[in-house]
């Protein structure tokens, strides 16, 4: 079901307002127009992780990558029908017990064609992956999904941002019960997009590690607290990258109103992404929601976070920690983390965002196999015509 | 909408669709194939919250019992006494109002 966006651009009424289309169909114009046609590839899914407390080891799973973003202006003709096929966020994986560690999917590939127009494809983001990281005195690198990329017929293409990577964790000892996961890529809006939260291990037992999701305009929080225990970061934001969350830092997150210090806790409500409270509003593109001077939301949106944002890390519980949020469009699931004690996850938190956003990874090092693990889905892909001009 | 997986040549592209537009689009006579996406997700297998809850804490008091059970085997254990009150407190709590909202907690 097509969406129908206000605000078109500010040419000779009458113009009809942009679409967003996320499944596959068919379109045609009312009248011959100039547009922007923006693809997004779907984002993949994170990978998910269930390690037992008697493997002794530290287990990484990544985030999913964003899709692709590639556009083209084009004059479209109201007596041709053009064919858009939207690529599907990555399914997410379910790991039931123990060991039962699962890769992500990728995102599939989204296209817009049609008679006399060269047709555009964007593809979708690789899924996450997982590495068991058992062995003392070894470093192991672990890379997130890789970002969207290598699509066709466009005038611009903007890889999609990697999942975050577990970089260079040096095990230094085989009895060590670790759970480090990371966060999905952010969309390529203005260039290549910005990756999940990488985590940088350092040699400590039981904890887990929960790194954010990728923001349009940064990248999520770094994961790199030495002390013992559950870590997280934010998500990336719309405007700039996200803060190692337990280390009292929030990053960059101007959707708090009056605050440009990035200190304060967002008060916004968890905003599941596939909501469509984007629905025929003017706050679709990040750009156009956000003051850049003062660095505040407009006040329609004051009370949750714009489009572009990565979702929040979270360890152990459903409970939030603070009161970040899901990931909004284009922004990659956070990821979630829990170690030792367990924790009941609302997998909710780990899905990428609409229009290609990367899923966020899960994983968990306890005793119990019933502790059962979602990963985040990763967003589906679509394509949005913004409408430029009418051609007379 | 379905999740449409769409194959040719091995590769697979899944999609947002419904499996008669995936067909028009993506024609079998050119060689492509058409099938709902298949999740890993067992949806039987997946418990509520609350069902997960009780059986979480079920799973907790089982292994408090089996960590403990060395130590009422000591006679001049410490704690004894104070194990063998917090193991039958553990193996009541599930018949109890508390369970599994409250946990048995070890005395002095």
């Amino acid at each position: 079901m097509p969406y129908a966006f206000g605000a078109a651009g500010g040419s000779n009424p009458p113009l009809i307002p942009d679409v967003l289309l996320t499944v596959s169909t068919t379109w045609s114009p009312p009248y011959k127009v100039k547009a922007l046609v923006r693809c997004f590839g779907g984002g993949g899914s994170g990978a998910a992780t269930n390690t037992s407390y008697y493997q002794y080891t530290t287990m990484g799973g990544t985030g999913g990558g964003a899709g692709e973003h590639a556009g083209s202006i084009l004059e479209l003709d109201p007596s041709i029908t053009y064919t858009i096929v939207a690529g599907s966020g990555g399914d997410r994986r379910y790991s039931a017990n123990h060991n039962d560690n699962k890769a992500g999917y990728a995102g599939g590939t989204t296209s817009f064609s049609g008679s006399g127009i060269t047709t555009i494809t964007a593809n979708g983001g690789a899924g996450g992956g997982f590495l068991a990281m058992p062995t003392v005195g070894t470093v192991y690198n672990l890379a997130g999904g890789a970002g969207g990329s290598g699509g066709a017929g466009a005038l611009y293409r903007h890889t999609g941002g990697a999942g975050g990577a577990v970089l260079k964790p040096v095990i230094a000892n085989n009895n060590f019960n670790n759970a480090l996961s990371t966060g999905g890529g952010a969309v390529g809006l203005y260039g290549t997009g910005f990756a999940g939260g990488a985590i940088s291990f350092v040699s400590l037992n039981q904890i887990a590690f929960a790194s954010g999701g990728g923001g349009v305009n940064g990248a999520g929080g770094v994961c790199n607290n030495s002390s013992a225990g559950r870590h997280w970061s934010w998500g990336g934001g719309a405007f700039g990258p996200g803060g190692p969350g337990d280390l009292g830092s929030a990053g960059f997150q101007p959707w708090i109103t009056g605050d440009t210090t990035g200190s304060t806790v967002p008060p916004g409500a968890f905003v599941l992404p596939d909501s469509d409270v984007w629905e025929a509003t003017n706050n679709f593109w990040p750009s156009k929601v956000m003051d850049r001077v003062n660095h505040t939301m407009s006040a329609s949106t004051a009370t949750m976070a714009p489009p572009g944002t990565g979702g929040c890390g979270r360890y152990n519980t459903v409970i939030a920690h603070g009161l970040g949020t899901g990931a909004t469009l284009f922004g990659g699931g956070g990821a979630f983390a829990s170690s030792i004690h367990g924790g009941t996850q609302d997998p909710r938190f780990c899905m990428g965002g609409k229009l290609g956003g990367g899923g966020g990874a899960s994983g968990g090092n306890h005793w119990s196999s019933s502790y059962f693990r979602w990963s985040g889905y990763g967003g589906d892909g679509g394509v949005v015509i913004e409408m430029l001009e009418r051609v007379l | 909408m379905s999740r449409i997986d769409v194959t040719k040549d091995g590769v697979v592209n899944t999609i947002s669709s419904s499996i008669e537009f995936a067909r028009t689009v993506f024609p079998v006579a050119d060689g492509y194939s058409h099938a709902e996406a298949v999740s890993d997700e067992p949806v039987a297998a997946v418990l509520t919250l609350e069902e997960g809850s009780l059986l979480e804490e079920r799973k907790w008091r089982d292994l408090e019992l089996k960590d403990s059970d060395w130590i009422v085997q000591i006679p001049d254990h410490p704690q004894r006494a104070a194990y063998i009150t917090y193991r039958a407190a553990l193996r009541a709590w599930p018949a109890t109002s508390d369970f599994p909202a409250t946990r048995p907690v070890l005395g002095e």
